[in-house]
């Protein structure tokens, strides 16, 4: 069966394991290289994470719609939601920890989206959060 | 997720973990974990081997845990992780708290090192 370009999850944590199943298939379709997927993968995780933890206030209602789409060089991730507003682009990237004492617990996240992405956009568009996530696909072997 | 230990020969506690540390994953072994990493000057490696995915909330588990080994008198290593694995604990900046290795061998002589530093 066809893996669809795009994904509606409800704003509940036990959505999270059909991500994985959606990239790896849309992956393998597309003929993505591995590494790529991974990194999609992680990405998609630490992002809705943070999206149904801390983007709807409590409230149980909530959606978030993922889109995959790539070129040659690119894959290209979209992530909408309708929580409230927050741009990751502006977020400070919490320091890197000096010692295990002193580490802050969490806010890894946005340190790992930064290093696995080539580019991060962010824009508010009708009350939803819409977030661009690239990642550059490896050459393709020459034939 | 699927959780072993083994108390080797040199006085190191040897922990596998195995299958995606996301939130689901962590949840199956984080008690376990913890009241693993829990006791006294415990040196605990923890191979990462068979671990091929590792979201930030299983990243708060091996940092929670290895801070209350610390504050225990005991170290912690992380051992063998898969590329991914490995790119994610740096990108997270892990690598400057918890050491990594890549092999038992090199775990077990830099945790005696650190025990014997204190």
């Amino acid at each position: 069966m066809e893996s669809p370009t795009s994904l509606l999850l409800r704003n509940d944590l036990d959505e999270l394991a059909r991500l994985e199943t959606w990239v790896s298939g849309w992956a393998q379709q597309h003929g993505v290289a591995e590494q790529t997927a991974q990194h999609v993968d992680l990405c998609a995780t630490e992002t809705v994470t943070n999206i149904m933890t801390h983007g709807f206030a409590g409230a149980q209602a909530g959606r978030i719609e993922l889109r995959l789409g790539c070129t040659e060089r690119n894959v290209v991730l979209e992530i909408e939601d309708d929580g409230v507003a927050f741009d990751p682009t502006g977020a400070d990237e919490p320091a890197a920890p000096a010692t295990l004492d002193s580490t802050r617990i969490g806010g890894w996240g946005i340190r790992i989206v930064r290093r696995f992405t080539e580019e991060v956009r962010y824009r508010r568009s009708d009350g939803h959060n819409c977030l661009t996530l690239v990642f550059r696909q490896p050459p393709r072997d020459a034939p | 997720m699927d959780l072993q230990t083994e108390d080797l020969p040199n006085g190191i506690k040897l922990v596998m973990l195995a299958g995606r540390m996301d939130i689901a994953g962590t949840q199956q072994i984080d008690l376990r974990f913890t009241a693993l990493t829990a006791a006294s000057k415990a040196l605990v490696a923890v191979d990462l081997a068979a671990v091929p995915f590792l979201a930030s909330i299983g990243i708060r588990t091996l940092v929670s845990s290895a801070r209350a080994l610390a504050n225990r008198g005991g170290h912690m290593a992380l051992v063998n992780p898969q590329p991914l694995v490995g790119q994610t604990l740096i990108a997270a900046g892990i690598d400057s708290i918890i050491p990594i290795y890549a092999n038992l061998d090199e775990a077990g002589r830099g945790l005696q090192a650190a025990a014997a530093t204190g």
